[in-house]
């Protein structure tokens, strides 16, 4: 039997050459291994600690932003009403609108996931655990393969006892059977009366996880130490019918880098897109992605691997729900801060409409017109290019007080850029000013045009 | 926290007096620059234990480590370059005297000299391959090339190193035959 030779060292030379290379390699290892650390390990171990330490303060900051958010958004929403204790307290609950309320108030950014609600995509479970006279109910859960949603209430069962602020909070961490995915949460808890509060966990899973558990282990709710822990089983099986995943395999250069567009999944509330990397966990990519009526998709994070990219954004808008193809448009890396100059527009908001606002770049911004209906107060506006599709928009109403969009615009219009964008609920005819900031190119400043790359989808196959 | 496996500072210390010098050392020889693999040395570990929960304990702990290294010195190193066309060029010391330290013998420092005469692509294999002894699907994986074409760059890096140590061979024959 004949020995199969590496090809690498077929030749006696090479071969001869690979086994001095081991000896010089084996001399300077042995030499270093020899050698003390050029830096003490307290000085790497401090910078450890203070960097995990700030991104610890970042995360609670965060949090106790979105507490009193919430907080302040259920007096709003309930208006008085009070919800009365089991078995009442029970049936009211599970049939809370969840998402509604999540996404009331744009701390977490509407990409779709109303349409959990309107279209039933949730499963509903009812699973309760009772501990220390408190009850925690997981009530729904979705899963479209891309987001976990976790929908879920809680009952102080002892009716003297009156909640408070500290009360309102389920502590928790996650674990998948089986996986270990990278992933990122994010959650949002809103009292409901003296007695019980409302809570939902946006999940990020950066892996495909239809058929596992999701273990949700609760370790203490308000102030009370105890086991609420629930395990939630993972199914896409109410999303899937309405899910699409794209294999391009489509390769860009750009920069003397590759990338590869491998995947593009559509979900019923979200997209998303895996691109893969010729660099080494490069992360600093800059992309978009847009339509073939150019619409731009509202980004909604993302995760970075050694070599690939993930990042989520929103469904196809409503008017367009099947894109003949997408475009990846990956934007100059280079381009720097100093490259733009911030500029404001102002106008007077009155019932005088149209109201046009100079754009970015020589594009422009027209408003036509402003409903103040019961769910929120809508600003229709369109759009000169697709450069200027998403301007950010400040209405002031007639006490001076500013009021930010909620949520991403929504385009209503396929052959003009024309979109609705939703702020709170206000008086009728109560504003008076509309701002609006961008950033223009500086003057003489060429750009790089971004490096496009067009997938075309065929959604009639399977 | 999902997933995460904090690493306790006992740990840490281990792995850092463990492979720090060869950390340093691997960046040293892709960086020529005794502050920069410094740098690059410091900031791989800080990474590896920020990043601790995605590391798979069931493989070695070097070539991940390795992995990092050699990212963050092609990036500071793409910004060196970047540095050098921008202003004077960067101070380089005594960083060859450093590399010498290691190589003692005139043979050793030859050798090293002809792999530092290599094309970036083959240097880089044989650094990743002998020195930091990366497997060549390591290698592949670490620098992104396919398997293959890994192969290729090993085997044209041996080539020419064969060749430069045969013409050297060669005129120090012709020398002493002068002599």
């Amino acid at each position: 039997m004949s020995a199969k030779r590496d090809p690498v060292h077929a030749e006696p030379n090479v071969t001869e050459q690979d086994q001095i290379m081991r000896e010089h390699a084996g001399s300077i290892l042995r030499k270093w291994e020899e050698h003390q650390p050029v830096a003490p390990f307290e000085d790497v171990w401090d910078r450890y600690l203070s960097a995990a330490e700030a991104s610890r303060r970042k995360q609670q900051i965060r949090n106790r932003w979105r507490a009193a958010a919430a907080t302040f958004l259920v007096l709003i929403l309930l208006g008085g009403a009070v919800l009365f204790s089991s078995p009442e307290v029970r049936a009211a609950l599970s049939r809370f609108p969840f998402m509604k309320m999540l996404l009331a108030d744009g701390g977490v950014e509407e990409q779709g996931l109303s349409k959990i609600e309107k279209e039933g995509l949730g499963v509903h479970l009812n699973t309760s655990v009772i501990d220390r006279n408190i009850r925690f109910t997981m009530d729904e859960v979705f899963y479209d393969g891309v987001q976990i949603v976790l929908n879920y209430d809680v009952e102080y069962l002892d009716k003297k006892k009156i909640i408070g602020e500290k009360d309102v909070a389920v502590h928790y961490d996650l674990k998948f059977d089986g996986a270990e995915p990278t992933a990122s949460s994010t959650h949002k808890f809103t009292k409901l009366n003296d007695h019980a509060f409302i809570g939902s966990t946006l999940i990020d899973a950066y892996q495909y996880l239809d058929g596992h558990k999701l273990y949700m282990n609760i370790t203490q709710i308000g102030l009370v130490k105890g086991d609420w822990s629930v395990t939630v089983p993972l199914s896409v099986s109410k999303t899937s019918p309405d899910t699409k995943i794209f294999f391009p395999n489509q390769t860009v250069e750009t920069n003397g880098r590759t990338r590869t567009i491998e995947r593009i999944t559509f979900t019923p509330v979200s997209t998303q897109i895996a691109i893969r990397t010729s660099e080494y966990r490069e992360h600093e990519i800059f992309y978009r992605l847009r339509d073939d009526l150019q619409t731009d998709f509202a980004t909604s994070g993302g995760f970075g691997g050694d070599y690939e990219i993930i990042g989520n954004f929103s469904p196809p808008s409503a008017i367009n729900p099947h894109p003949k193809y997408v475009e990846v448009l990956f934007d100059d890396p280079s381009e720097k801060a100093e490259n733009f100059i911030r500029r404001e527009e102002q106008a007077p908001l009155n019932d005088a409409f149209p109201v046009v606002l100079k754009g970015r770049n020589g594009g422009r911004v027209t408003v036509t017109r402003v409903d103040y209906k019961d769910e929120g107060t809508i600003l229709t506006y369109e759009a000169s290019d697709a450069e200027n599709q998403r301007p950010t928009l400040i209405l002031t109403d007639s006490n001076d007080k500013e009021h930010h969009s909620i949520g991403q615009p929504v385009r209503i219009s396929k052959e003009r850029f024309d979109f609705q964008m939703k702020f709170p609920k206000l008086e009728s005819g109560s504003l008076t000013q509309i701002n609006m900031t961008m950033y223009d190119y500086k003057p003489g400043y060429e750009p790089k045009p971004p490096t496009t790359i067009r997938v075309p989808l065929d959604w009639s196959k399977p | 926290m999902l997933g995460l496996q904090n690493i306790s500072e006992e740990q840490a210390r281990s792995i850092y007096n463990k492979h720090s010098p060869y950390v340093y050392g691997i960046a040293l020889m892709l960086t020529r620059s005794s502050p920069m693999a410094d740098d690059i040395m410091q900031e791989t570990f800080l990474r590896a234990f920020q990043k601790f929960d995605q590391y798979d304990p069931s493989r070695p702990l070097r070539p991940w480590l390795c992995r990092i290294a050699v990212n963050l010195a092609k990036s500071a190193m793409r910004k060196q370059r970047w540095l050098f066309f921008q202003a004077d060029p960067p101070d380089i010391g005594d960083e060859f005297l450093v590399e010498e330290s290691m190589m003692k013998s005139e043979s050793e420092r030859e050798l090293w000299e002809s792999v530092n005469r290599l094309s970036a692509k083959r240097k880089e294999v044989i650094i990743l391959h002998y020195y930091a002894e990366l497997s060549l699907p390591e290698v592949a994986e670490a620098l992104h090339i396919p398997e293959g074409t890994c192969k290729s760059w090993l085997h044209e890096a041996l080539k020419q190193l064969r060749r430069s140590q045969t013409l050297r061979r060669h005129e120090v024959r012709c020398e002493e035959e002068m002599q």
